[in-house]
Protein backbone atom coordinates (compact mmCIF):
# COMPACT_ATOMS: atom_id res chain seq x y z
CA UNK A 1 0.00 0.00 0.00
CA UNK A 2 2.96 2.21 1.10
CA UNK A 3 4.89 1.49 -2.43
CA UNK A 4 1.74 2.25 -4.10
CA UNK A 5 1.03 5.36 -3.23
CA UNK A 6 4.67 6.55 -3.20
CA UNK A 7 4.52 5.46 -7.21
CA UNK A 8 1.51 7.58 -7.56
CA UNK A 9 2.82 10.59 -6.16
CA UNK A 10 5.90 10.06 -7.94
CA UNK A 11 4.06 9.47 -11.11
CA UNK A 12 1.95 12.92 -10.54
CA UNK A 13 5.30 14.60 -9.97
CA UNK A 14 6.58 13.32 -13.45
CA UNK A 15 2.92 14.10 -14.83
CA UNK A 16 2.98 17.83 -12.89
CA UNK A 17 6.45 19.04 -14.34
CA UNK A 18 5.84 17.57 -17.66
CA UNK A 19 2.74 19.92 -17.64
CA UNK A 20 5.08 22.94 -16.33
CA UNK A 21 7.51 22.19 -18.94
CA UNK A 22 5.29 22.06 -21.75
CA UNK A 23 3.44 25.23 -20.52
CA UNK A 24 6.94 26.95 -20.62
CA UNK A 25 7.38 26.08 -23.85
CA UNK A 26 3.75 26.99 -24.90
CA UNK A 27 4.25 30.17 -23.49
CA UNK A 28 8.05 30.45 -25.15
CA UNK A 29 6.71 29.65 -28.68
CA UNK A 30 3.91 32.44 -27.64
CA UNK A 31 6.03 34.96 -27.17
CA UNK A 32 8.34 34.53 -30.01
CA UNK A 33 5.72 34.79 -32.50
CA UNK A 34 5.37 37.70 -34.48
CA UNK A 35 2.14 39.10 -34.38
CA UNK A 36 0.31 41.61 -36.93
CA UNK A 37 -0.63 44.57 -36.33
CA UNK A 38 -4.61 44.94 -35.87
CA UNK A 39 -5.85 46.88 -39.13
CA UNK A 40 -9.44 48.32 -39.36
CA UNK A 41 -9.98 46.52 -43.08
CA UNK A 42 -13.65 44.84 -43.84
CA UNK A 43 -12.25 42.29 -46.27
CA UNK A 44 -10.82 40.58 -43.38
CA UNK A 45 -14.14 39.59 -41.71
CA UNK A 46 -17.84 39.28 -43.19
CA UNK A 47 -20.62 41.91 -42.43
CA UNK A 48 -23.29 40.60 -40.00
CA UNK A 49 -25.49 43.87 -40.44
CA UNK A 50 -25.82 46.64 -43.03
CA UNK A 51 -24.92 48.47 -40.50
CA UNK A 52 -21.32 47.60 -41.26
CA UNK A 53 -21.20 49.73 -44.63
CA UNK A 54 -22.10 52.94 -42.62
CA UNK A 55 -18.89 54.85 -42.49
CA UNK A 56 -16.76 56.62 -39.86
CA UNK A 57 -17.60 60.14 -41.18
CA UNK A 58 -14.57 61.51 -39.80
CA UNK A 59 -14.74 59.73 -36.52
CA UNK A 60 -12.59 57.26 -34.72
CA UNK A 61 -13.66 53.66 -34.88
CA UNK A 62 -13.83 51.46 -32.14
CA UNK A 63 -13.47 47.54 -32.86
CA UNK A 64 -14.97 45.50 -29.72
CA UNK A 65 -14.57 41.94 -29.98
CA UNK A 66 -17.44 39.69 -28.25
CA UNK A 67 -18.38 36.19 -28.13
CA UNK A 68 -22.04 35.65 -28.00
CA UNK A 69 -21.31 32.93 -25.65
CA UNK A 70 -19.63 35.09 -23.47
CA UNK A 71 -22.49 37.19 -20.87
CA UNK A 72 -19.51 38.86 -19.28
CA UNK A 73 -18.55 40.66 -22.27
CA UNK A 74 -21.88 41.03 -23.90
CA UNK A 75 -22.89 42.56 -20.95
CA UNK A 76 -20.11 45.06 -21.62
CA UNK A 77 -20.94 45.13 -24.88
CA UNK A 78 -24.33 46.06 -24.32
CA UNK A 79 -23.23 49.21 -21.82
CA UNK A 80 -20.53 50.10 -24.63
CA UNK A 81 -23.62 50.54 -27.39
CA UNK A 82 -25.60 52.39 -24.87
CA UNK A 83 -22.76 54.89 -24.37
CA UNK A 84 -21.92 55.11 -27.63
CA UNK A 85 -24.78 56.78 -28.79
CA UNK A 86 -23.29 60.05 -27.07
CA UNK A 87 -23.29 62.82 -30.15
CA UNK A 88 -19.00 62.84 -30.76
CA UNK A 89 -19.21 59.07 -29.74
CA UNK A 90 -16.96 56.80 -31.81
CA UNK A 91 -18.48 55.16 -34.61
CA UNK A 92 -18.53 51.45 -32.48
CA UNK A 93 -18.00 48.32 -34.90
CA UNK A 94 -18.50 44.68 -32.81
CA UNK A 95 -16.69 41.96 -33.77
CA UNK A 96 -17.92 38.50 -33.40
CA UNK A 97 -14.80 36.32 -32.79
CA UNK A 98 -14.50 32.59 -31.77
CA UNK A 99 -17.48 31.70 -33.66
CA UNK A 100 -17.44 28.74 -36.03
CA UNK A 101 -20.80 30.09 -37.96
CA UNK A 102 -22.00 33.35 -39.35
CA UNK A 103 -24.26 35.04 -36.91
CA UNK A 104 -27.47 35.66 -37.43
CA UNK A 105 -28.61 39.78 -37.43
CA UNK A 106 -31.06 38.94 -34.68
CA UNK A 107 -28.31 37.44 -32.53
CA UNK A 108 -27.24 41.17 -32.14
CA UNK A 109 -30.25 42.53 -32.17
CA UNK A 110 -29.78 43.58 -28.62
CA UNK A 111 -26.94 46.23 -29.67
CA UNK A 112 -27.32 49.36 -31.63
CA UNK A 113 -23.91 50.10 -33.14
CA UNK A 114 -21.75 51.24 -36.39
CA UNK A 115 -21.96 47.75 -37.96
CA UNK A 116 -21.10 44.27 -37.03
CA UNK A 117 -19.01 41.88 -38.61
CA UNK A 118 -17.89 37.71 -37.71
CA UNK A 119 -14.92 37.11 -37.85
CA UNK A 120 -14.64 33.91 -39.20
CA UNK A 121 -11.17 33.27 -39.81
CA UNK A 122 -9.69 33.92 -37.01
CA UNK A 123 -7.78 37.06 -37.39
CA UNK A 124 -8.16 38.69 -34.18
CA UNK A 125 -7.39 35.42 -32.21
CA UNK A 126 -4.55 34.26 -34.53
CA UNK A 127 -3.16 36.66 -36.48
CA UNK A 128 -3.11 39.66 -34.17
CA UNK A 129 -2.82 37.55 -30.71
CA UNK A 130 -5.40 39.29 -28.85
CA UNK A 131 -7.63 37.30 -26.72
CA UNK A 132 -9.74 39.11 -24.46
CA UNK A 133 -13.35 39.40 -25.55
CA UNK A 134 -14.55 43.38 -24.75
CA UNK A 135 -11.36 44.76 -25.23
CA UNK A 136 -11.34 48.17 -27.75
CA UNK A 137 -9.23 48.15 -30.45
CA UNK A 138 -8.81 52.05 -31.62
CA UNK A 139 -8.38 53.21 -34.64
CA UNK A 140 -8.35 57.24 -36.06
CA UNK A 141 -10.90 58.85 -38.71
CA UNK A 142 -8.18 57.20 -41.03
CA UNK A 143 -8.63 54.06 -40.03
CA UNK A 144 -5.05 53.80 -38.04
CA UNK A 145 -4.86 52.02 -35.15
CA UNK A 146 -4.23 54.08 -32.25
CA UNK A 147 -4.01 50.87 -29.47
CA UNK A 148 -5.89 49.03 -27.43
CA UNK A 149 -8.29 49.73 -23.99
CA UNK A 150 -8.59 46.74 -21.54
CA UNK A 151 -12.03 45.18 -21.21
CA UNK A 152 -11.83 46.54 -17.57
CA UNK A 153 -11.21 50.06 -18.29
CA UNK A 154 -13.77 50.34 -21.47
CA UNK A 155 -16.32 51.97 -19.89
CA UNK A 156 -13.72 54.51 -18.38
CA UNK A 157 -13.00 56.62 -21.33
CA UNK A 158 -16.47 56.11 -23.01
CA UNK A 159 -17.85 59.87 -23.25
CA UNK A 160 -20.74 60.38 -20.69
CA UNK A 161 -24.16 59.78 -22.39
CA UNK A 162 -26.21 62.81 -22.29
CA UNK A 163 -29.25 62.40 -19.62
CA UNK A 164 -31.83 61.64 -21.90
CA UNK A 165 -30.09 58.04 -23.16
CA UNK A 166 -28.48 56.70 -20.49
CA UNK A 167 -29.77 54.48 -17.96
CA UNK A 168 -31.52 51.62 -19.75
CA UNK A 169 -29.48 48.42 -21.43
CA UNK A 170 -30.46 47.26 -24.62
CA UNK B 1 -14.61 8.94 1.71
CA UNK B 2 -15.76 8.90 5.74
CA UNK B 3 -13.73 5.47 5.87
CA UNK B 4 -10.44 6.90 4.35
CA UNK B 5 -10.97 10.17 6.83
CA UNK B 6 -10.79 8.07 10.27
CA UNK B 7 -8.69 5.69 8.60
CA UNK B 8 -6.32 9.18 8.17
CA UNK B 9 -6.74 9.95 11.46
CA UNK B 10 -6.16 6.80 13.16
CA UNK B 11 -2.72 6.86 11.88
CA UNK B 12 -2.52 10.55 13.07
CA UNK B 13 -3.31 9.23 16.78
CA UNK B 14 -0.69 6.92 16.58
CA UNK B 15 2.46 8.36 18.34
CA UNK B 16 4.99 7.35 15.37
CA UNK B 17 7.89 9.61 14.94
CA UNK B 18 6.37 10.46 12.30
CA UNK B 19 3.56 12.49 13.42
CA UNK B 20 5.55 13.26 16.90
CA UNK B 21 7.32 15.86 15.49
CA UNK B 22 4.56 17.46 14.33
CA UNK B 23 1.50 18.00 16.88
CA UNK B 24 -2.04 19.16 16.60
CA UNK B 25 -1.37 23.23 16.67
CA UNK B 26 -4.21 23.01 19.23
CA UNK B 27 -6.50 20.87 21.49
CA UNK B 28 -8.66 19.12 19.14
CA UNK B 29 -12.07 20.20 19.98
CA UNK B 30 -11.15 23.91 19.23
CA UNK B 31 -9.82 23.13 16.01
CA UNK B 32 -13.57 23.47 14.30
CA UNK B 33 -13.77 27.17 16.00
CA UNK B 34 -10.32 27.85 14.73
CA UNK B 35 -11.21 26.48 11.15
CA UNK B 36 -14.22 28.67 11.01
CA UNK B 37 -12.40 31.54 12.34
CA UNK B 38 -9.57 31.60 9.87
CA UNK B 39 -12.35 30.84 6.87
CA UNK B 40 -14.78 33.78 8.13
CA UNK B 41 -11.50 36.27 7.90
CA UNK B 42 -11.05 35.16 4.39
CA UNK B 43 -15.27 35.41 3.69
CA UNK B 44 -14.66 39.22 4.97
CA UNK B 45 -11.67 39.67 2.74
CA UNK B 46 -13.69 38.52 -0.14
CA UNK B 47 -16.47 40.22 0.53
CA UNK B 48 -14.18 43.67 0.98
CA UNK B 49 -12.66 42.82 -2.01
CA UNK B 50 -15.71 42.02 -4.65
CA UNK B 51 -17.37 45.39 -2.62
CA UNK B 52 -14.16 47.30 -3.70
CA UNK B 53 -13.92 45.98 -7.25
CA UNK B 54 -15.18 47.97 -10.40
CA UNK B 55 -19.03 47.20 -10.97
CA UNK B 56 -20.17 44.92 -13.49
CA UNK B 57 -22.98 44.52 -15.68
CA UNK B 58 -26.12 43.59 -12.78
CA UNK B 59 -26.76 40.73 -15.54
CA UNK B 60 -23.48 39.08 -15.34
CA UNK B 61 -22.56 39.34 -11.78
CA UNK B 62 -24.11 36.60 -9.47
CA UNK B 63 -25.38 37.82 -6.10
CA UNK B 64 -22.61 38.87 -3.85
CA UNK B 65 -23.07 36.60 -1.09
CA UNK B 66 -22.69 33.54 -3.50
CA UNK B 67 -19.49 35.22 -5.00
CA UNK B 68 -18.38 35.47 -1.81
CA UNK B 69 -19.05 31.59 -1.36
CA UNK B 70 -17.65 30.68 -4.24
CA UNK B 71 -14.38 31.99 -3.34
CA UNK B 72 -14.34 31.36 -0.11
CA UNK B 73 -14.87 27.47 -0.97
CA UNK B 74 -12.35 27.59 -3.88
CA UNK B 75 -9.58 29.39 -0.96
CA UNK B 76 -10.35 26.27 0.99
CA UNK B 77 -9.97 24.06 -1.61
CA UNK B 78 -6.90 25.86 -2.47
CA UNK B 79 -5.31 24.53 1.09
CA UNK B 80 -6.67 21.46 0.99
CA UNK B 81 -4.73 20.85 -2.70
CA UNK B 82 -1.49 22.37 -1.03
CA UNK B 83 -1.97 20.03 1.72
CA UNK B 84 -2.12 17.32 -0.06
CA UNK B 85 0.73 18.18 -2.61
CA UNK B 86 3.06 18.23 -0.19
CA UNK B 87 1.76 15.10 1.28
CA UNK B 88 1.79 13.38 -1.81
CA UNK B 89 5.66 14.93 -2.51
CA UNK B 90 7.04 13.66 0.19
CA UNK B 91 5.35 10.15 -0.20
CA UNK B 92 7.08 9.82 -3.59
CA UNK B 93 9.98 10.47 -1.44
CA UNK B 94 9.21 7.58 0.48
CA UNK B 95 7.76 9.84 3.72
CA UNK B 96 4.28 10.49 5.45
CA UNK B 97 3.71 13.59 6.18
CA UNK B 98 0.33 13.62 8.43
CA UNK B 99 -1.82 15.34 6.09
CA UNK B 100 -4.67 16.48 8.94
CA UNK B 101 -2.38 17.71 10.90
CA UNK B 102 -0.23 20.19 8.09
CA UNK B 103 -3.63 20.96 6.59
CA UNK B 104 -4.62 22.84 10.01
CA UNK B 105 -0.87 24.14 9.59
CA UNK B 106 -1.16 25.40 6.46
CA UNK B 107 -4.58 26.88 6.81
CA UNK B 108 -3.61 29.05 10.30
CA UNK B 109 -0.24 30.12 8.06
CA UNK B 110 -2.64 32.06 5.87
CA UNK B 111 -3.89 34.01 8.43
CA UNK B 112 -0.28 35.94 7.50
CA UNK B 113 -2.17 36.65 4.17
CA UNK B 114 -4.78 37.95 5.70
CA UNK B 115 -2.58 40.33 7.72
CA UNK B 116 -1.42 41.34 4.69
CA UNK B 117 -4.71 42.02 2.64
CA UNK B 118 -5.51 43.56 6.16
CA UNK B 119 -2.72 46.19 5.87
CA UNK B 120 -3.15 47.22 2.55
CA UNK B 121 -6.76 47.56 2.28
CA UNK B 122 -9.32 46.23 0.21
CA UNK B 123 -8.54 47.36 -3.30
CA UNK B 124 -5.62 49.24 -2.63
CA UNK B 125 -2.94 49.65 -5.62
CA UNK B 126 -0.33 51.29 -3.84
CA UNK B 127 1.11 51.85 -0.43
CA UNK B 128 4.13 53.41 1.49
CA UNK B 129 7.28 50.98 0.98
CA UNK B 130 7.17 49.60 4.26
CA UNK B 131 3.91 48.78 3.92
CA UNK B 132 4.90 46.75 0.39
CA UNK B 133 7.90 44.98 1.71
CA UNK B 134 5.30 43.39 4.38
CA UNK B 135 2.17 43.10 2.70
CA UNK B 136 3.27 42.27 -0.79
CA UNK B 137 5.54 44.26 -3.90
CA UNK B 138 2.54 44.86 -5.87
CA UNK B 139 1.49 47.58 -3.65
CA UNK B 140 4.73 49.49 -4.59
CA UNK B 141 4.18 51.64 -8.15
CA UNK B 142 7.18 51.49 -10.64
CA UNK B 143 8.42 48.45 -10.10
CA UNK B 144 7.42 45.25 -12.87
CA UNK B 145 5.31 43.96 -9.25
CA UNK B 146 2.57 46.88 -10.00
CA UNK B 147 3.18 47.68 -13.74
CA UNK B 148 3.26 44.24 -15.29
CA UNK B 149 -0.20 42.71 -15.00
CA UNK B 150 1.50 38.92 -15.52
CA UNK B 151 3.71 39.79 -12.92
CA UNK B 152 1.67 41.37 -10.22
CA UNK B 153 -0.96 38.35 -10.35
CA UNK B 154 2.53 35.60 -10.37
CA UNK B 155 4.62 37.70 -8.13
CA UNK B 156 3.11 40.95 -6.27
CA UNK B 157 2.64 38.63 -3.06
CA UNK B 158 6.30 38.57 -2.71
CA UNK B 159 6.70 40.18 0.72
CA UNK B 160 7.86 39.55 4.48
CA UNK B 161 4.12 37.81 5.67
CA UNK B 162 4.50 35.42 2.51
CA UNK B 163 8.00 34.59 3.29
CA UNK B 164 6.96 33.94 6.98
CA UNK B 165 3.68 31.82 5.74
CA UNK B 166 6.47 30.07 3.98
CA UNK B 167 8.77 29.77 6.45
CA UNK B 168 6.08 27.82 8.31
CA UNK B 169 5.48 25.32 5.69
CA UNK B 170 8.72 24.47 5.21
CA UNK B 171 9.48 24.47 9.23
CA UNK B 172 6.00 22.37 9.86
CA UNK B 173 7.24 19.74 7.55
CA UNK B 174 11.03 20.12 8.72
CA UNK B 175 9.20 18.68 12.15
CA UNK B 176 7.05 16.39 10.71
CA UNK B 177 9.53 14.40 8.75
CA UNK B 178 12.83 14.98 11.15
CA UNK B 179 14.54 16.90 7.90
CA UNK B 180 16.94 19.50 7.94
CA UNK B 181 15.10 23.00 7.92
CA UNK B 182 17.25 24.07 4.91
CA UNK B 183 16.05 21.09 2.69
CA UNK B 184 12.13 21.85 3.48
CA UNK B 185 12.35 25.26 3.30
CA UNK B 186 14.14 25.01 -0.05
CA UNK B 187 11.16 22.70 -1.24
CA UNK B 188 8.89 24.68 -0.06
CA UNK B 189 10.79 27.84 -2.11
CA UNK B 190 10.72 25.91 -4.98
CA UNK B 191 7.35 24.82 -4.62
CA UNK B 192 5.93 27.80 -4.39
CA UNK B 193 8.45 29.35 -7.35
CA UNK B 194 7.34 26.39 -10.01
CA UNK B 195 3.67 27.37 -9.62
CA UNK B 196 3.82 31.03 -9.29
CA UNK B 197 6.03 30.96 -12.45
CA UNK B 198 3.41 28.28 -13.62
CA UNK B 199 0.64 31.51 -13.13
CA UNK B 200 2.69 34.23 -15.12
CA UNK B 201 2.98 31.62 -18.03
CA UNK B 202 -0.72 31.21 -17.68
CA UNK B 203 -2.14 34.82 -17.71
CA UNK B 204 0.64 35.86 -20.42
CA UNK B 205 -1.14 32.71 -22.18
CA UNK B 206 -4.04 33.63 -21.65
CA UNK B 207 -4.16 37.51 -22.13
CA UNK B 208 -1.57 37.73 -25.33
CA UNK B 209 -1.20 40.59 -27.32
CA UNK B 210 -4.34 42.47 -25.54
CA UNK B 211 -3.93 44.60 -22.43
CA UNK B 212 -4.90 44.38 -18.98
CA UNK B 213 -6.07 47.20 -16.88
CA UNK B 214 -5.69 47.94 -13.24
CA UNK B 215 -2.06 48.20 -13.11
Amino acid sequence: MRGRSMWIGRFLGAAALTAFAALGVWWAVDRAHRWETPRLDAALFTAVSDAALVSSRGRDTWLVPINLRCPTCMGRARELSVLGRAPHAPRLIFLVVDQRRKPSPSALAGLSAGGAWWDGRGVWRHRWGHRLYGEILRFDSRGRYRGTTPPSGAAAEVPEPPPDEGGEEG
Amino acid sequence: MRITESAIHERDRQPSSVSRGLPWLMPRAALPFWILGVTWGWWRVFREDLLAAPPAPAAVMPPLTAAVALATAAKLLGFVSEAGFYALAWRARGERLPFWRFLVLVVSASMADLFAHSLAGAGASSAPLWKACLAGLHLAPGTVFHDLPAVRVAFGSIGLLTAIRIGITGDAQARALNRGRLETVGWTVAAWLVTHVALLWGVDLMKGMSPVGGG
